[in-house]
């Protein structure tokens, strides 16, 4: 493999891992608040991306306001989400995997008879290619990576700078606490779930002119971003940061040199190794 | 008391679960049932849709000027289609309820790996099967109810001659396929023809049907600096991607796919200039013959919408309903012996089955195949050969 | 009550297997699977009772699965055989898996059993010399019995009842004995248990093999029914079904997994390669959780409750003072 192969490979990897960080954002952050892992997080990434083929591309309106849009409906989803499906269950953490990958696989399947059987492409919002250090990439790749950056940044700002975003850390560190502290955890909890949907609509929503759309393109993000959250540490930001860079580029050099199946084969065996020698991952709490 | 109730509540919820089941209704006795199994969903619907939709309306025609004739009795033709996703299991699954099911004895199903995976059910419940596949040892004796309805590599392949005759200047060959049976042995049959001419072939990559992403294997292929790219063999919507992405990494080069594709749809992926020069079988635009230019508007008409891939995928109802009228029984072994030496008509000429000196039996489906190249989005059609066996 | 749905259920399979195979080859199809399902769901229950969140069956599946199709298709070995291998190799990776893994609890164990399962599917898709990958394994002979070659489908179907009833005896007696005890005092409450005495990493491992060995089993079956075998079908979506039949047919009770097995494979028959399809499947799954968190077996005292709150005059009064 050569050098400019390699490069290439990994500029390519950066970007795509931008999108699997925004994904095991919201998946970490909804781990450490609640112990819960979003099954549904894959049926979320899909419906953003479909906000913006209905609203940008068939629509017509603005791509970033598009993008916002997607995020705010689908915040607003992840609320509803948490107080029909997740408050109610009170019989603890399987009962409510298994209500959240019902409600994946039926958003899934209801996909097809809603959006039509066949596949969907968004044309590219930014046209053209460019030539970085010898390798080419396109701009709607490259794009993605300062978008991600602010989205992250946003939600590192909110988690350390605001009054909610303390509540967040205090309930991830001891919900009893916290309640006793005055913090509703209810709606600070509803919270992280719109946080996390927005987040993987967010994802979605920036590989829709990228990739296709068809009602099943969330599943492997979803994996990735388990894995990606395992890597970093379930439940740790910074983690989910670095471990969705790293996998992003491990997994297009890998994926160059010996193809796409034995690249997650590889990281999915890692990730066992992982788990069972080191279940903190990078930075996460035991 | 309470555990009397309960009973009859569990008792209720199994009949109301079982019901769904209770036997279909007995059909009027005058139908033939043809089933279809083909993608209606996902990259490769752009396959399935028409070739579900030629079928239904050869036999709507048919059924409109008051059926299939038989000795004296007339058939109603009806078309129970299903949907496999190209997902082998639901090919599997499809197939055996359209046969043990639904009853039915004449099937066409798309897609060569389903066809590899059902070929001992149907050879067993020697149901007349009229596939739409590429896949090794598909038309072969030992499958004597098999009748290839499209043309295969073997002979598509010719094109390849006019291409070396017409642009002499290109010499490396790349290859991108599905990883399965149709993939592999489409490129199986390709690569050796191609290299018997002269041409070299620079790289050999496979993907899974999945895949999205095909920078890493396209990036592997460019290394290797090819004039030209096959996809052969694989659907419209992954070809779609292949070229945006290929053109994204800055290859120049040409695209070509002696299959079938529907290039509007490839096009609509991967924007209108980059498939410029694409070359492809089965799929003409422009200019259509007087027959076509009827059948376009005879399929508009009832689909809204027209669909250039129904011109080929046609041929499965075309020859299955000229083979009954020959042979005029419902025996599939009768039909079979009939479409081994009928000829018909089918929408660019006159077709019949044979091939027994390259497949060892005379199953696959030959006519004068047309040729197409893209340009400014609409395919052209450039040149329609010969087979080349008979 | 229990008793009442104990009855009910097994009556309810006894007719299906007596009378099934009346109905024709497309409906003894149908209920094979069915059957399937009901040795892959019920076998998770020893694990589920320890407390451990299992996604992963499937991988056990299709290790007895290809194992058993492999050595009957290339080396013609008959079914009791190649059954009793896949079986016991499924059980051999289990073990491996598994006795790393128990230390770690809930979700962690959970995720581990998930990226398991996407390797093995992983395996058998690039391992094409030996599985032929993703274009499926043909070509696997019908099940060859003591001599005896099944080859209708009416026969196989017995063979599966044979083997559900078989799994069922087994894993009920494991359940009543004081091994089921253990298992479930683990899941209640571990820590209680291990101040007991009780070496919980053995319990669970057994909990699990045993788990393992039957899902080799019915893998093992699947391939010499269904003859095809093809890596997707043994994935990450579909290890959450099995999960999804316990939880919805009940996690309280014995039948439970039973129950939900048949409930939800017969509710997405009809409905086969339609969009429909899975639409149904997922909304049973919603419906139950959020209305019957005890699964479909308490419907029967959920609708008896209902009719008991109707009655305005109580038939014995109350003790009050």
């Amino acid at each position: 493999m050569t050098a400019a192969l390699l490069l290439q490979s990994a500029i390519i990897g950066i970007s795509i891992g931008s999108i699997y960080i925004l994904m095991a954002l919201g998946l970490t952050l909804m781990f450490g608040m609640m112990h819960i892992i979003n099954f549904a997080h894959g049926a979320v990434y899909m419906l953003g991306a479909f906000v913006i083929y209905y609203v940008f591309f068939q629509g017509g309106a603005p791509y970033f306001a598009a993008l916002v849009l997607a995020m705010v409906l689908l915040g607003a989803f992840g609320y509803l989400v948490e107080r029909s499906v997740y408050r109610p269950i009170k019989g603890g953490i399987e009962p409510t995997l298994v209500a959240l990958l019902a409600l994946t696989t039926f958003l899934q399947a209801a996909g097809y008879p809603v959006f039509g059987q066949l596949d969907k492409h968004v044309p590219p919002v930014f046209a053209g290619t460019r030539n970085i250090l010898g390798v080419m990439i396109s701009v709607e790749r490259l794009m993605i990576i300062p978008v991600a950056a602010v989205l992250v940044v946003g939600l590192y700002l909110f988690i350390n700078r605001t009054r909610l975003g303390a509540a967040m850390r205090a309930i991830e560190q001891d919900k009893e606490a916290a309640a006793l502290q005055g913090v509703n955890v209810h709606v600070v909890n509803g919270l992280a779930f719109a946080i996390g949907f927005a987040l993987a609509a967010a994802a979605g929503a920036l590989m829709a002119p990228i990739f296709k759309l068809d009602p099943m393109m969330g599943e492997q993000p979803l994996l990735k971003a388990f894995i990606i959250i395992i890597l970093g540490g379930l439940g740790s930001i910074p983690g989910a940061i670095l471990g969705g860079l790293m996998l992003g580029l491990i997994d297009s050099i890998v994926a160059t040199a010996l193809g796409a199946e034995p690249a997650f084969l590889l990281s999915f065996v890692f990730i066992i190794g992982l788990l069972l020698f080191r279940p903190s991952g990078l930075f996460g709490h035991a | 008391m309470r555990s009397k109730r309960s009973v009859m509540w569990l008792a209720f919820l199994t009949v109301a679960a079982l019901s769904p089941f209770a036997p279909p209704t007995v059909c009027a006795q005058d139908v033939i049932r043809f089933g279809v199994s083909t993608p209606l969903s996902g990259p490769a619907a752009p396959w399935g849709i028409p070739h579900k939709n030629a079928t239904e309306l050869i036999f709507d025609e048919l059924n409109a000027q008051g059926g299939l004739a038989i000795g004296s009795k007339k058939y109603r033709l009806e078309v129970v289609a299903y949907d496999h996703k190209y997902v082998i299991a639901e090919g599997v699954a499809t197939v055996n309820r359209l046969i043990a099911k639904d009853g039915v004895k004449y099937i066409s199903v798309l897609g060569g790996s389903v066809v590899k995976a059902i070929e001992e059910p149907v050879n067993e419940s020697r149901v007349l099967n009229l596939p739409l596949a590429y896949a090794d040892g598909l038309v072969s004796p030992k499958n004597p109810l098999t009748f290839h309805a499209f043309p295969s590599p073997p002979e598509t392949t010719a094109f390849w001659k006019w291409i070396k005759e017409k642009h002499p200047q290109i010499k490396r060959v790349a290859t991108l396929s599905p990883n399965d049976d149709t993939g592999w042995w489409s490129i199986k049959v390709e690569a050796a023809y191609v290299q018997k001419l002269g041409y070299e072939v620079v790289a050999k990559e496979f993907f899974e049907r999945t895949m999205t992403d095909f920078n890493p294997v396209l990036l592997r292929i460019l290394a290797q600096k090819p004039d030209i790219i096959s996809v052969l063999a694989s659907p419209a919507g992954s070809v779609g991607l292949v070229i945006k992405q290929a053109r994204e990494l800055g290859f120049k080069g040409r695209f070509i796919h002696i299959g079938q594709i529907d290039t509007s749809v490839v096009a609509n992926i991967a924007g209108k200039a980059n498939v410029e020069g694409t070359w492809v079988h089965g799929y003409v635009q422009n200019p259509l013959p007087e027959k076509i230019k009827s059948w376009q508007a005879r399929y508009t008409k009832k689909y809204g919408e027209w669909n250039a891939t129904s011109i080929d995928f046609a041929n499965p109802a075309f020859a299955f309903v000229a083979a009954v009228k020959k042979a005029q029984s419902l025996d599939q072994k009768k039909i079979a012996e009939a479409l081994q030496t009928v000829e018909f008509e089918n929408l660019w000429g006159m077709a019949h089955f044979g091939g027994k000196e390259y497949y060892g039996i005379g199953n696959q489906i030959l006519y004068p195949m047309p040729f197409s190249e893209v340009r400014d989005g609409v395919a052209n059609l450039v040149v329609q050969l010969a087979p080349p066996h008979n | 009550m229990r008793r009442a749905i104990v009855l009910v259920v097994l009556a309810v399979l006894a007719v299906a297997a007596l009378l099934v195979p009346l109905l024709g080859d497309y409906y003894i199809h149908v209920f094979a699977l069915v059957f399937i399902n009901i040795i892959l769901a019920a076998s998770l229950r020893p694990s589920l009772n320890c407390g451990q969140l299992n996604i992963g069956h499937s991988a056990f599946m299709c290790v007895g699965a290809y194992t058993s199709a492999l050595l009957a298709k290339h080396y013609a070995l008959p079914f009791e055989l190649t059954l009793l291998a896949g079986a016991l190799l499924a059980t051999v990776v289990g073990l491996i898996v598994g006795y790393p893994a128990l230390r770690l609890r809930g979700v962690y164990f959970a995720m581990v059993t998930v990226a398991f399962v996407e390797v093995i599917r992983l395996i058998a898709a690039i391992w094409v010399p030996l599985t032929r990958g993703n274009s499926g394994l043909s070509g696997i002979p019908k099940p060859n019995l003591l001599g005896f070659t099944l080859v209708s489908k009416s026969s196989q179907y017995y063979l599966a009842v044979a083997l559900t009833a078989i799994a069922l005896f087994v894993l009920w007696r494991l359940e009543r004995s004081r091994l089921g005890l253990t298992w479930r005092s683990i899941g209640l409450a571990d820590n209680l248990a291990q101040s007991l005495g009780v070496n919980i990493a053995a319990h669970k491992l057994l909990a699990f093999a045993v788990g393992c060995f039957f899902a080799g089993v019915a893998g093992a079956f699947y391939a010499h029914f269904i003859r095809f075998l093809f890596p997707p079908e043994f994935g990450f979506l579909v290890a959450t079904n099995i999960l999804v039949y316990n939880f919805v047919g009940g996690r309280g009770h014995f039948v439970g997994p039973i129950v939900g097995a048949t409930f939800l494979s017969l509710l997405s028959e009809p409905f086969r390669g339609s969009a429909y399809e899975t639409i149904f499947f997922s909304i049973a799954m919603l419906l139950t959780i959020l209305f019957l968190p005890g699964g479909l077996i308490t419907l029967p005292g959920k609708l008896a409750e209902l009719r008991w709150w109707r009655a305005t005059a109580a038939p014995t009064p109350s003790p009050a003072a």
